[in-house]
């Protein structure tokens, strides 16, 4: 009986702390807004920190990225730096994790002297730090977090353009250039990006007047065998496939088997491709097609060439890919802005001038949303304008091919 | 209608291709655990070990001007020592001191390990293996059969008899029956209990690079984590046919990748889309959890009953 | 037994004191701005990791049953959760934030625990190596439906999207409520695990048959451990969804569920205290040690083998640190009659695991 008084005790205690504590007290509140950030003016050199995905399975990407970060701010600094002032990046690791990357954000915007964040790398971790960098009025731009349900337009931009662009000027390609008629699709259900971009696809071939003939998913994008769903897609007489997958499913896995069970046509597939290697007989390889962010091969844009050169003189010849440079232009858009913003510049005053800017980079020339103020964060439909203006400089987006 | 009986036997066979790649690695989960009573989670890593041997060696080999399937040699070689000290510096002591849990838990660890280790050692970016041996695609009417998938059914097979013969008639086979019939009762009749167990994981090991041969035949990439769904999948595989029971493995492998490939091919027409191809792996799973609910024995295994 | 030096009254009062001292502490730096927003957040996810591990451990130390889902039944109720968050705004109920996140954070850790129990009846007729592989199944297909199911994605609901993370979840979560849960949730582990039940449980664990023989209601209280620990896991899954504010069916995986088992297995398998102490050391860890954090798995994994080889009972052991000891020994030295009785405590559990398990031994083999 004793005992049980003693417990009666002691949760009273408690729970009547717990109740005051609750109460009476903000200090918890995990979402207040520090605005006590220092500008351009009080450093000497401006750092810029970057949360990217550099261990894991999306490690590769990360990496890529942080390689077009350390070459932008190489050129920017051997050119002088910006307003005189040294680029110094502050790299962190957020292993592809949600945790860990809202973590590193944190600490980033906790550092005052850190005025901008790039990344994060992959889409679940940038969704997952889309409201921190709304809270910490930190602007950040994430290079290839395509997801369309990343919500940009507060404090968290992209330089990539999105999955449902994505499956559009798949579609349209398909439908104008290849002039195909039955199209089959093929995607993972439990990737946010293949899915996302194969779900895109079809309501956007079918809008073309396409005939999708064939819908077939996998459980996840780390599956070796697709067989099963390839042989249906062949059965099914689709002339084009469709198949939003990374290049580690689609060159040794998705290729080979889809030419095994018979089907010759084409096979597109959105950025993720880049990177892919081919196995065995190539020739199995030649109608294979993505949509991509920037081309090594393009020639009109003399940044492109510029930009690989400089990249392959600093990596021992390697060739940079979408992710370095979609990684180099994001650093270059915080340099307009900075610049923009002017040498007292504070991070609002960066978002500010991100907002709505023009830019012209390695992967093209387009134009970012004019939101206004953090409180209108509610409104986003910033993303259609950069659409439009990524469809009038390159009206099938840009196509790549297998080397 | 021929079409479809056509299509029912393609999506067999490409069951069949994944399966015949799951039997081979169950049976070295089940040579294992019909010994010491350990799910060897670090089996589906021996594969990625054994993978990455072969990556390594064939374009030396080939460089030898030997046929590009010789670098399994030096993959059973590796996975050997692998599984051997592996056992030697991990297992043994656990399994004197410690209890199932902890032994359970080591093996995940050895296998997180193995994953980090080589994640560290050869990066996390995937790498192609270069092509083996080319098999022609036989053809049979309408039906195209892959000669790998063949090739490697009738490996398991061979592999599955030798197996069997091993453990029935040779005095080491014998030894290890034993062992894992009652080990403190072997000892009395002058088995050594410690060769035994890692002569068993030498095996295991060994039957481990065979599997990843096969495997890089078929799906010529490999990285760190390769090994841990493949692993499972085997796992689930060995499970079903009854674990510890040879031509269990092999049937179990088999089985569940055949029921993968229909599970792709039409469940969404069964279920009219309430299921997709989505769920194939849960499907698997599912299985797994009926077979240990309904009969834990599996289907070809010796059913046990408690005893105090 | 050693007598206490204290009555029990007073050591409640000390733990209360203590717990006081703790919160008093966070509130310091909280309120005075010392705390960033970056220590904040470590903060919350060390609570989480509190009582992940904590409620993972019943099962796995106190129960001996090892299970590799956990992370399914936090998934299932931080998506419960987020939902029904959801749910009460656009069905536009008005309600204090504090009360809407207790609230929906309850209601998912009521709706994991009867999944739990649901998972349970069936899976808690197998043991060992067999408990833990149904688990993982579980886990796995607990997370293939989430990623199926269309209200669980985008913005949820009547707007969602299959396949997509499940977004714009309002970020209620506010540091001082969870902390008191993490008190709460301890508090009552620790309740139940000196309880009748949880002697009972302990019995359970170190001999199964004879358990049974004694008259003890095994199935019973297997799943209702295993109930128990759902429920944690669901409330803590409920804080993360209303901390990040962006879910991913990937939470549910098995390799998220082995984080929470080495934690468990740092802290040692059956000390409640251990559990918080490799929690909160295992969540900081890797924040102090950034530049290494390629290479924190790996050290993890050798480090695990290195004390299953070497301590298969954990670091703690089952030793639980208690704050009342600690007045005693440091306020009545001289009445302290048995020194390192902790020590030979785990030293004879020890003893009785061994019985146990070669006990185990005999009955597979048979």
């Amino acid at each position: 009986m004793r005992l049980k008084c003693a417990e009666k005790l002691a949760a009273l205690c408690l729970s009547a702390a717990m109740a005051v504590s609750v109460s009476a007290c903000s200090g918890g509140n995990m979402y207040a807004s520090s605005n006590d950030s220092s500008s351009i003016a009080d450093n000497d050199v401006i750092t810029i920190g970057s949360v990217t995905t550099n261990s894991g399975s999306a490690a590769a990407y990360g990496e890529s990225e942080v390689n077009g970060f350390r070459l932008a701010i190489k050129e920017i600094n051997e050119n002088g730096g910006i307003f005189g002032k040294q680029v110094r990046l502050e790299s962190m690791d957020d292993k592809g994790d949600v945790i860990e990357a809202s973590n590193a954000f944190n600490r980033l915007a906790g550092e005052k002297n850190v005025i901008a964040v790039l990344g994060p790398t992959i889409s679940s971790t940038s969704g997952a730090v889309a409201p921190l960098a709304d809270q910490n009025q930190m602007p950040s731009i994430a290079p290839a977090a395509t997801a369309d349900s990343v919500e940009t337009g507060g404090y968290l931009f992209r330089t990539c353009f999105k999955d449902s662009y994505q499956g559009q000027i798949a579609a349209k390609y398909a439908a104008e250039n290849l002039k195909v008629n039955k199209v089959a699709v093929l995607y993972g259900t439990g990737d946010p990006y293949s899915s996302g971009v194969g779900k895109a696809f079809v309501a956007a071939a079918k809008k073309a007047g396409l005939q999708v003939v064939a819908e077939e998913n996998s459980s996840s994008t780390d599956d070796t065998e697709y067989s099963s769903q390839l042989q249906k897609i062949e059965a099914s007489g689709a002339e084009f496939l469709y198949a939003p997958y990374y290049y580690s499913a689609v060159g040794p896995y998705i290729v080979p088997q889809a030419r095994a069970v018979g089907y010759d046509g084409y096979i597109m597939g959105p950025d993720g491709y880049d990177g892919l290697k081919t196995t065995g007989n190539k020739a199995r390889y030649d109608k294979v097609l993505y949509t991509t962010h920037y081309s090594p091969d393009d020639k009109s844009n003399k940044k492109v060439q510029q930009f690989i050169k400089s990249y392959k003189d600093a990596n021992d010849g390697e060739s940079p890919n979408t992710f370095t440079a979609l990684g180099y232009d994001s650093v270059y858009m915080f340099k307009q802005a900075i610049e923009q913003a002017g040498e007292n510049a504070t991070r609002a005053d960066i978002r500010n001038a991100i907002a709505g800017m023009h830019f012209s980079g390695v992967t093209g020339e387009f134009t970012l949303d004019k939101q206004g103020s953090p409180e209108e964060i509610g409104h986003r439909a910033g993303d259609e304008e950069r659409l439009a203006d990524l469809q009038r400089h390159h009206p099938t987006g840009q196509v790549g091919r297998i080397p | 209608m021929g079409d479809q009986i056509i299509m029912f036997i393609s999506q067999i066979f490409n069951g069949l291709k994944i399966g015949s790649v799951y039997s081979l690695v169950a049976l070295g989960y089940t040579m294992v655990y019909g010994i010491i009573r350990l799910i060897n989670f670090a089996h589906g890593d021996f594969i990625m070990v054994g993978s990455y041997v072969l990556m390594l060696t064939i374009p030396f080999i080939i460089a030898c001007g030997l046929p590009a399937w010789l670098a399994v040699v030096p993959a059973i070689l590796v996975c050997v020592a692998v599984g051997v000290i592996v056992e030697k510096a991990a297992y043994k002591p656990v399994r004197e001191k410690g209890n199932n849990m902890t032994a359970l838990i080591t093996a995940i660890a050895m296998s997180l390990l193995l994953e980090n280790g080589s994640q560290a050692i050869f990066g996390a970016d995937y790498q192609t293996v270069p092509t083996i041996i080319q098999i022609p695609t036989l053809a049979l009417g309408g039906l195209k059969i892959d000669g790998a998938t063949i090739l490697t059914v009738l490996l398991g097979l061979v592999i599955m008899v030798a197996l069997q013969l091993f453990v029935k008639y040779t005095k080491q086979g014998k030894a290890m029956r034993a062992v894992s019939e009652d080990k403190e009762a072997s000892i009395l009749m002058g088995v050594n209990v410690n060769s035994t167990i890692t002569l068993t994981f030498a095996i295991g090991s060994g039957l481990a690079a065979v599997a990843s041969l096969m495997y890089c035949v078929s799906y010529p990439q490999v990285s760190p984590m390769m090994g841990a769904m493949l692993g499972l999948k085997a796992f689930v595989a060995a499970v079903l046919g009854g674990i510890g029971s040879i031509p269990g493995a092999m049937v179990g492998g088999l089985v569940i990748g055949v029921v993968e490939s229909l599970t792709k091919a039409y469940i969404g027409t069964i279920t009219a889309g309430v299921i997709t191809s989505a769920f194939s792996d849960a499907i698997v799973f599912g299985i797994l959890i009926i077979v240990l609910l309904v009969k834990p024995s599996g289907l070809m295994g010796e059913p046990e009953s408690e005893k105090v | 037994m050693k007598k206490s030096m204290l009555s029990i009254k007073q050591s409640y009062l000390v733990c209360a004191i203590g717990v006081a001292v703790l919160f008093g502490l966070l509130m310091a730096v909280c309120e005075t701005g010392a705390a960033s927003l970056y220590v904040k957040g470590i903060i919350m996810t060390c609570c989480i990791a509190v009582i992940m591990t904590t409620s993972l451990n019943l099962t796995i130390g106190v129960l001996g049953q090892l299970t590799l889902g956990c992370c399914g039944f936090e998934a299932i109720g931080a998506y419960s959760a987020a939902l029904l968050s959801k749910l009460l705004v656009a069905n536009g109920v008005q309600m204090d934030a504090t009360l809407r996140f207790l609230l929906v954070t309850f209601a998912g850790g009521v709706i994991a625990c009867v999944f739990g129990i649901l998972v349970g009846i069936p899976a808690l007729r197998l043991h060992g190596d067999y408990l833990a592989i149904i688990t993982l199944g579980f886990g796995e297909i607990i997370r293939v439906i989430i990623q199926n199911l269309k209200v669980a994605g985008g913005k949820g609901l009547s707007e969602g999207q299959q396949g997509q993370a499940l977004i714009g979840i309002d970020r209620l979560a506010n540091l001082y409520v969870v902390f008191w849960i993490t008190v709460v949730t301890v508090v009552l582990l620790f309740m139940f695990a000196r309880s009748r039940y949880g002697r009972a449980v302990k019995a359970i664990r170190d001999d199964e048959i004879a358990a049974g023989a004694s008259g003890i209601n095994i199935t019973h209280l297997k799943v209702m451990v295993f109930a128990i620990s759902a429920f944690f896991a669901g409330i803590a899954g409920g804080i993360f969804a209303q901390y990040i504010g962006a879910l991913t069916p990937s939470m549910a995986g098995w390799l998220q569920s082995i984080n929470y088992v080495i934690m468990v297995v740092f802290g040692g398998m059956g000390s409640l205290t251990g559990s918080i102490v490799a929690a909160v050391g295992l969540t900081i860890l890797p924040e102090l040690l950034r530049a290494f954090s390629e290479y924190r798995m790996l050290v993890y994994s050798v480090v695990l083998v290195l004390i299953m080889v070497f301590r298969p009972q954990g670091i703690f052991g089952n030793w639980e640190f208690s704050l009342p000891k600690l007045v005693n020994r440091l306020f009545y030295p001289s009445r302290v009659k048995d020194p390192g009785e902790s020590g030979a405590a785990t030293e004879s559990d020890a003893v009785v695991g061994r019985a146990a398990e070669s006990a185990d031994d005999k009955e597979t083999k048979a």
